[in-house]
């Protein structure tokens, strides 16, 4: 119980800095809004920068990847909650590992799509001003990716005890 | 489908309390109430026999079928 105690802390920490990273990167984009000029927009529409577009999408998500990530998490804290409270095997934490899974799975599809989209049109991150969210490596948007896919089959597992458990009290 | 539990009558019939059925066949109160209402999913035979043995009938009497 003791580590889960530390588990559900250390959650609470990556939530804050998750969290503050992202109203930091909606800052920057609200900032580079307002402060956006003709100049800045003629400079956008250069010819030699054909792959403009390409550096929204890939923006977008990596912000999205990221926010998904932080709801993905902010779940898994409930998960852990309920598991304080002792009632892991209800209806309602099998909603929150089903959704806990289903955010992990589509941050992690959505960090390696920009992997992607960025090997293939060779944004660079320094020049282009990409917001760099979403983690830089394979193997760990992979791990992501299983981890939301394991979530998901663990929230069919609970409903099932949840019903096993709940036939079980109600046999008198 | 559905399993009506005919308790409250039988009790009525006996003059008996809930709460003394509960205490003589030996569970809580709020099951006996889960029971009555039929809420629960399943009844063990051994409740079964308790509440026979309590009130003195068959299963038949405690137990019928709607459809």
């Amino acid at each position: 119980m003791k580590s889960i105690r530390i588990l559900y802390s250390i959650i609470n920490i990556l939530c804050f800095l998750i969290g503050f990273h992202i109203i930091a990167a909606l800052l920057a984009i609200f900032l580079a809004i307002i402060s956006l000029d003709l100049d800045a927009l003629r400079h956008l529409a250069t010819p030699y920068k054909h792959y403009n577009h390409w550096v929204i999408i890939v923006s977008i998500l990596n912000i999205g990847a990221l926010i998904l990530f932080f709801l993905g998490l902010y779940d898994l804290r409930f998960i852990i909650k309920t598991f304080l409270k002792g009632s892991i095997f209800s209806q309602k934490a099998s909603t929150y590992f089903k959704y806990a899974g289903i955010f992990f799975s589509i941050s992690a599809i959505a960090g390696i799509s920009a992997r992607i989209i960025y090997t293939l049109t060779g944004i660079n991150f320094k020049t282009d001003n990409v917001p760099e969210l979403a983690p830089r490596y394979f193997s760990l948007l992979f791990f992501v990716l299983i981890i939301g896919l394991t979530f998901t089959m663990i929230s069919k597992i609970i409903k099932k005890s949840a019903e096993l458990k709940e036939e079980n009290e109600l046999t008198i | 489908m559905a399993i009506i539990i005919n308790l409250d009558e039988l009790l009525q019939q006996r003059n008996m309390k809930s709460k003394d059925l509960a205490e003589k066949i030996g569970i809580t109160t709020a099951n006996l109430s889960i029971l009555k209402t039929g809420k629960a999913k399943a009844v063990r035979f051994s409740t079964l026999a308790a509440i026979c043995e309590v009130l003195d009938c068959q299963p038949g009497d405690i137990l019928s079928y709607d459809k």
